[in-house]
């Protein structure tokens, strides 16, 4: 059986949800963008393989992901300088802490 | 490539990345962590390339496998604390995690296999000038506005890196 | 030539005392004299213009059936137009004169009787309001500028009752009167909408055109209601069983007001009501028969309370209600002529009295207990003279004016319904009885009060001219009505014929000259004692004395229904409405109870959340796949 659009969504999907998976469980604000990083890749799958097997006529899913990559660097640089900050001012970078938004 | 080739490449390289992946979020360890991720990073490179987006495939490298795993790297460095205590701990909603997660699975699995989609297949010849091509024309205001967001997010990130003091 | 003029402007008949109003309330209010000179200025004026519209009417042959009519545009609402205008027949014309005479003269009479009042200029600025809105009442064309003046009209006797505001009975009997005729206005309101829902018009002279042609079509139910709605208003404003009660109480006003409004401004627009609308009712024979039998009731009713009160203007203030229920009857069985007849002469001899009444007071130091009184025959010649002279006009004495117009009202009673006449003949008796009592006790009686005796002093002139005018009018009108063929001119369809039943006449005559009699052997020669009579009575007595507990079963009534519809209302209030509000909000609190837990401030949370929002969509997806599908493929 050839490798078609279903195989590189659902190796997405799973990537996607180990990424949340990550998100969701970890308690280091770092591994919780690495999460977010995985998931971010997922999608870029997602947007490349649309291009490559949908009847597409030009590159617009390979320039959506390269919005998303730019988009994901700069969160990634964000993100760690806010974790930078939260460790410089609260001594951990432990999300279970950080609970100012508690209702 | 043929068709055997291309599914063992993409049998062996999704095994690769869910392997790898698995392995970033159930780590012990957040340095473990960050270099099964920068793996993961190529592995997906390399699946870009498979799906004939060289010019995708060596950003993911540049980028990710560079870049960010620097940047992880160095933020792991930097709130790092000390080797006796385990520096990546999960948290209490771990099962709970695990349970969305796997229902993520189940639900777009059978979304993915459920949609009947139109089949087509594409192959640009040249990826770096039809991507040039585009973002300077058709995709102009994204490109700009993407541009706008880097600059903001370099002077963002360095504001906030060196704190109200320094700043 | 003056008429003329006074014809084509009679609008300003009404408009100049308001003008006064005006010109009194925001300028001369705190000059009592410059006051009181503008509004009997105003007022001489305004009963020029109305004498002037009378003459007019006469000259220019201006009948009931071809009256004079200006009209101008008031308002246009969506297809409804209404119009205010001026409507002038010989009814309106003795109407104008009636209430430009009695009210000029009162105000002269004020001019006297209020002398050192500090709120004299007020009181003139409210007086000429209340003429302005009687005069305008009169004048109007259709229901809705009738019942605009009729409203007014029932604003200026809450003013004017409430005139010593300082006084707690005076603001009771103010908001009284004020609230029982709201009663009746409400009723008349209902009447007034029904008929422009009916006919699509309000205009007098429009309906008695519309009604008969609508009486053959649809029959007369709905009319028959309508005419009950329209006749509530004038048994509010009327003072007629069961909302009298607040005429005897609006003696708590200034004694000029009371003459005013019993004779000539206020009690008088509900019989004008009923008779400018006759051309309705003589068309419902149920509505007829309850005016009839109303006033009839009212009338006997309102006597056998006088017989027994101790206050002079509450005796005269019950008599009043007792001609009204004549002309009510009057109008009942049909006869405007008699009505209208009466009320002008009752509009003379009551505010006569009424006068008289004031100045009595007025030099007794303010008692109003007849039997405080006595012997002030001496005293007060002048007022003695007219108070003779208003005793014998009411009793139906001939000469005098009640004679003819009463006997005119018991003929015509008599010619419809055998009970009617008896019940109106009792009447004529009681009320011959109870004006003989009063006279005969305040003015000839032995002084009870040595001090105030001597105090007693007749009257200045300011308040002896209006006295004698109005004396020598309830001497003449009603001779002078019979001569000059007043039936000829008022009166509802065909003309009627003048004349005195002669039975009738003497046998009412006799009967008041035995209550004379009757009268004078208890109160003066007292041959019979007054007290053993009463205790023999006992219940009647005490029945009539307590004015039959109307006031105090109303109380009663009132305490009961207000307090159970507010406990009602208080519980819905506290129950329901609260309940509603108090269920928003716990209803709210619950919820966000149930969700707190949800903010628990961890982005983890919120993330599993939100990924747990988009599996649901996804579920979505999966179920409506095939509609994504289609909208996908009109993109590929």
């Amino acid at each position: 059986m050839s490798v078609g659009l279903t195989h590189y969504l659902l190796l997405a999907a799973v990537l996607f949800a180990i990424g949340l998976y990550g998100v969701l469980s970890r308690r280091n604000i770092i591994a919780i963008l690495m999460g977010v990083e995985l998931m971010l890749n997922a999608v870029n799958i997602n947007f490349i393989a649309f291009n490559r097997f949908l009847p597409v006529s030009d590159l617009t899913g390979q320039l959506m992901s390269v919005f998303a990559i730019t988009v994901g660097v700069a969160e990634v640089a964000i993100g760690i300088a806010l974790a930078f900050r939260i460790y410089n001012d609260r001594e951990t970078v432990n999300v279970d802490e950080l609970n100012n938004m508690k209702g | 490539m043929s068709d055997l080739a291309s599914t063992i490449v993409f049998y062996v390289l999704a095994l690769i990345i869910i392997g790898t992946a698995l392995g970033v979020v159930t780590s012990k360890r957040l340095v473990h962590s960050a270099l099964l991720m920068t793996a993961c990073f190529v592995a997906v490179g390399i699946l870009y390339i498979s799906l004939d987006a060289d010019f995708l495939g060596a950003m993911q490298f540049m980028l990710y496998s560079g870049g960010v795993a620097i940047l992880i790297v160095m933020g792991v460095m930097l709130t790092h604390k000390g080797e006796n205590l385990p520096s990546n701990p999960v948290n209490s909603k771990s099962t709970r995690a695990g349970i969305v997660a796997a229902v993520f699975v189940v639900v777009m699995g059978a979304v993915i296999t459920m949609l009947p989609l139109p089949q087509g297949s594409f192959v640009s010849p040249d990826t770096v000038s039809g991507l040039a091509d585009m973002m300077l024309s058709t995709y102009i205001l994204p490109f700009e506005i993407a541009a706008v967001l880097l600059l903001s997010a370099l002077l963002g990130a360095i504001i906030l890196a060196k704190g109200d003091g320094e700043a | 030539m003056f008429y003329e003029f006074a014809l084509e402007h009679a609008w300003l008949i009404p408009l100049l005392p308001a003008l006064a109003f005006v010109v009194i309330g925001m300028v001369t209010r705190s000059h009592g004299r410059i006051s009181a000179l503008i509004a009997v200025c105003m007022s001489i004026i305004s009963f020029a213009l109305a004498a002037g519209v009378t003459y007019a009417v006469v000259n220019n042959g201006i009948t009931v059936d071809a009256p004079f009519v200006q009209k101008l545009s008031w308002l246009h609402i969506g297809s409804v137009n209404i119009t205010m205008g001026v409507l002038i027949d010989p009814l309106t014309a003795m109407m104008l004169v009636v209430v430009t005479t009695v009210s000029l003269l009162v105000q002269i009479y004020s001019c006297g009787y209020m002398k050192g009042d500090p709120g004299y200029g007020r009181f003139f600025a409210f007086l000429s309001l209340f003429a302005a809105s009687m005069l305008g009442l009169v004048l109007a064309v259709n229901f809705l500028q009738m019942y605009v003046f009729w409203e007014l009209v029932g604003l200026c006797s809450y003013l004017l009752i409430g005139f010593y505001y300082y006084k707690i009975s005076a603001r009771e009997a103010a908001k009284k009167a004020f609230m029982t005729t709201r009663v009746g206005d409400f009723g008349l309101l209902l009447g007034i909408l029904l008929l422009q829902i009916t006919f699509g018009t309000v205009d007098f002279l429009e309906l008695k055109t519309l009604i008969p042609g609508y009486i053959v079509s649809a029959g007369t139910g709905t009319l028959t209601v309508i005419g009950l709605l329209l006749f509530v208003g004038p048994i509010g404003k009327s003072g007629q069983f069961p909302l009298h009660v607040w005429l005897p109480d609006a003696m708590e006003g200034p004694t000029p007001v009371s003459a005013l409004i019993h004779a000539a401004t206020m009690v008088v627009a509900g019989v004008y009501l009923v008779g400018r609308s006759l051309f309705l009712f003589s068309q419902l024979p149920l509505v007829m028969t309850v005016i009839a039998w109303i006033g009839a009731f009212t009338a006997l009713f309102a006597a056998s309370i006088a017989i027994t009160q101790h206050a002079i203007k509450r005796i005269l203030a019950y008599s009043t209600i007792s001609q009204l229920g004549y002309m009510m009857l009057a109008l009942g069985v049909g006869s405007l002529t008699a009505s209208f007849f009466h009320l002008m002469t009752h509009a003379f001899f009551k505010a006569l009295l009424f006068l008289c009444a004031g100045a009595v007071m007025h030099a007794m130091r303010d008692e109003a207990d007849i039997f405080k009184m006595g012997g002030l025959r001496k005293k007060m010649p002048v007022t003695f003279a007219a108070m003779t002279i208003g005793v014998l006009a009411i009793s139906g004495i001939p000469p005098f004016a009640g004679f003819f117009s009463k006997d005119e009202i018991l003929g015509a009673a008599a010619a419809v319904s055998t009970p009617l006449y008896v019940v109106a003949t009792l009447t004529a008796f009681m009320t011959a009885f109870y004006m003989a009592r009063l006279l005969f006790v305040a003015f000839f009686a032995k002084p009870a009060d040595e001090e105030s005796y001597n105090h007693a002093h007749e009257v200045g002139k300011f308040m002896c001219t209006p006295l004698i005018v109005l004396s020598v009018l309830a001497v003449i009108s009603g001779l002078w009505g019979h001569l000059c063929g007043f039936g000829e001119w008022v009166r509802f369809g065909m003309p009627h014929a003048e004349g005195i039943d002669l039975g009738i006449a003497v046998s009412s005559t006799i009967l008041s000259l035995i209550a004379f009699g009757l009268a004078w052997k208890i109160y003066v020669a007292q041959t019979w004692s007054s007290d053993a009579i009463a205790e023999k009575c006992g219940i009647l007595y005490k029945l009539s004395f307590n004015k039959f507990y109307i006031d105090e079963i109303y109380a009663a009534l009132i305490k009961w229904f207000v307090d159970g519809v507010a406990k009602v209302l208080y519980w819905i209030d506290v129950n329901i409405v609260d309940g509603i509000i108090n269920a928003l909000g716990a209803l709210v609190r619950g919820i966000s109870k149930l969700l707190s837990p949800l903010e628990t401030g961890q982005a983890q949370c919120y993330a599993g959340i939100f990924a747990c929002g988009a599996i649901a969509l996804a579920v979505y997806g999966y179920f409506y796949a095939g509609k994504i599908v289609a909208m996908l493929g009109g993109a590929f």
